[in-house]
């Protein structure tokens, strides 16, 4: 009801609609560059967000995050290189069917896809979030810190890589989160005598730094920056009634695993696409013909990215959690305006909330009716070397970061955390539990603090609790699972994917 | 050297970043459990790093030989752009400052041809600062010093 009374009326002012427009449209974008994934998009248009107020900048920064996600899969179907991690799985049936001459159709059938697993995304946010939030509001700082250590725990553990590897790359994260002035007692951590580093590092900084940069490095002179043109007429963007015959089902069971693990701590999108492919193909009756130019092969994974995304909001704005980087980047946005995160907000804001979902309804629309028409600039973008695009980038990336505070120092911070993010990607490290660890640090430790406080120093009443302590114990289930994982397979795992990350 | 070195420099920096914190925490002040001092999240966080470094690098240092390749030039390229975005900046404002980073950048890639350097450091610039100055109005100096 209120989506009608706040939501859409916030939604629908020229200001909104605008921002709506320009995050879709940028999002879009930057997904369609190769080596530029939502994560580093949403990080670089932060800093704008700053002047804005916080509900339009919220729609802008959401608008650039789906939107990237879709731009992403236009490059892998044409040019079978994804544009994010998550449109990866995309390449496998969509390249195929560029080359069977059916781009167009394969273009259409994600852009629609697309739009229903976002839809369904948003009623499960519109839903789920009022229960969510009266449950939460029960929680103490047990509750939070237990929560907040599962999502981290689990992001480490069911993420890309091997699970030791992201636990590493977690506590290196909260150690880098305890840079800074200490809440409580004031007492400066780490910090080398820089007065600029009282308030910690910023997170756009770290964000753009470990994402951007290190993608950038890793990117340059790798072969698929040479491709053939592409062109791709509308008309043949119309699919065959066999082909929507055979999306419709795919379409609810991709929407299905993605709000699904979209809404969990530490899983995504990335997670969802490849879940809903192998669901798809386990299931169905010619197997062989995945990997062939199959459009359950994209439909499935393209809507399961979509409702992924949508209700990846569901912790982050129901109980302040982010479950990936990119919410984090989100939850620094409320923060920076002076919003606070947690159950409280729907209530205290409810423009926020409302006027941010009815901005995905409108966005999606954007993204669905948008995309048609401008395929052609995508693909002329796609045609555009990478080796001229990616100064331009790192130049976007250094201007960014010094107009955050006008200040030199913020730029070598940026240096010396992108050769950092560097090292960790030759050294097949995924960088995103690190920035999780890093965002979820100083909120862990207060409420530990807390909590621990409460108990009286006693551990054991935080595992008494019903709430806490059921996340703990499935915390040290997640350990256990973890070891006996690692101790049967000898830690081989393979190698980790690319590791752009949501 | 034989090994996984990989999972085994990985597992050592974090192992030294572990190290690091547990060394530093007691000037912080560790408390107790009931009343937790600035020191005792870094000196809990220094104990897991130590522990979750040595369970990737020892195990690693039994393992099939992998070695990290760099790819050096794309890293000084880019590493170059960004000092030299720094350094320039701070002298006579954003706008050089991207000219400096734009020609460094684009060295990074073999491919780049004089030409393109020459047009990227040219039009890079210009398009930061339609985009930046005239359109964000940033507050960092597009131009100073002259």
């Amino acid at each position: 009801m209120e989506l009608f009374t706040i939501g859409f009326p916030t939604a629908f002012s020229a200001e909104a609609l605008l921002y709506c427009f320009l995050g879709v449209f940028l999002g879009t974008f930057v997904g369609v560059l190769p080596g530029v994934g939502s994560l580093a998009a949403v990080s670089l248009l932060l800093p704008v967000s700053f002047y804005l107020d916080p509900t339009i900048a919220l729609i802008m920064l959401s608008g650039v995050y789906y939107g990237a996600e879709y731009g992403g899969s236009t490059a892998s179907i044409l040019l079978n290189l994804p544009g994010t991690a998550s449109n990866a799985i995309t390449c496998l049936d969509g390249y195929p069917m560029t080359k069977q001459g059916r781009a167009g159709v394969a273009l259409f059938i994600t852009s629609v896809t697309s739009f229903l697993g976002g839809t369904i995304g948003i009623l499960l946010l519109m839903s789920l979030s009022g229960w969510i939030t009266q449950v939460a509001l029960s929680f103490g700082p047990a509750e939070y810190f237990a929560a907040m250590l599962f999502g981290l725990l689990a992001a480490a553990t069911i993420g890309q890589g091997p699970p030791t590897k992201g636990i590493a790359m977690v506590v290196a994260g909260l150690l880098l989160g305890t840079v800074g002035a200490e809440v409580n007692t004031g007492v400066r951590r780490f910090d080398f005598g820089y007065f600029e580093l009282f308030d910690g590092i910023s997170i756009a900084i770290v964000a753009m730094a470990l994402f951007g940069v290190s993608e950038i490095i890793a990117s340059v002179n790798s072969p698929g920056a040479t491709q053939d043109r592409v062109s791709v007429s509308l008309r043949s963007m119309i699919p065959t009634r066999n082909d929507i015959r055979r999306s419709a089902l795919p379409v609810l069971r991709g929407a299905s695993v993605g709000s699904l693990f979209g809404a969990l701590p530490g899983t995504g999108p990335s997670i969802a696409t490849f879940m809903a492919y192998a669901w798809e193909k386990r299931i169905a009756r010619q197997p062989e013909r995945f990997g062939k130019g199959a459009v359950e092969g994209i439909a499935s994974p393209e809507s399961a990215n979509n409702a992924a995304v949508q209700t990846a909001f569901i912790p982050t704005l129901t109980l302040g959690i982010p479950g990936t980087p990119t919410m984090a980047i989100m939850l620094a946005a409320i923060m920076v305006h002076g919003l606070t995160p947690g159950p409280g907000l729907i209530a205290s804001s409810p423009e926020l909330f409302w006027g941010l979902v009815a901005s995905f309804w409108i966005g999606n629309v954007f993204l669905l009716v948008l995309n048609i028409p401008l395929i052609g600039l995508w693909v002329s973008i796609l045609n555009i070397p990478y080796r001229i695009l990616y100064p331009t980038i790192v130049c976007l990336i250094c201007v960014g970061v010094y107009s955050l505070n006008n200040s030199l120092f913020d730029v070598w911070i940026l240096l010396i955390l992108g050769f950092v993010g560097y090292v960790l990607r030759v050294l097949d490290f995924n960088p995103a539990p690190l920035l999780l660890g890093f965002v979820l640090g100083p909120m862990i430790e207060e409420n530990l603090r807390r909590a621990m406080l409460i108990a009286r120093g006693d551990f054991m009443v935080l595992m008494g609790r019903p709430v806490s302590g059921t996340l703990l114990w499935m915390c040290l289930a997640l350990l256990v699972f973890m070891a006996v994982s690692a101790w049967r397979r000898g830690n081989r795992y393979g190698q980790a994917v690319s590791a752009t990350d949501e | 050297m034989r090994g996984d070195l990989k999972n085994a420099v990985g597992g050592g920096l974090v192992m030294a970043l572990g190290l690091y914190a547990l060394v530093s925490a007691p000037e912080f002040g560790i408390g107790t459990p009931t009343n937790m001092g600035a020191g005792f999240f870094p000196m809990a966080l220094g104990i897991c790093g130590l522990v979750s470094g040595a369970v990737i690098a020892v195990p690693a240092l039994f393992r099939a030989r992998t070695v990290p390749q760099f790819q050096w030039r794309p890293l000084a390229a880019v590493a170059a752009a960004i000092l030299a975005f720094g350094l320039v900046s701070s002298a006579f404002g954003y706008v050089p400052g991207v000219a400096a980073a734009t020609l460094l950048a684009a060295l990074g890639d073999r491919r780049n041809g004089p030409g393109s350097i020459a047009l990227l450091t040219v039009a890079i610039p210009a398009a930061i600062w339609l985009v930046f100055h005239l359109g964000l109005q940033i507050s960092p100096p597009a131009f100073k010093g002259f």
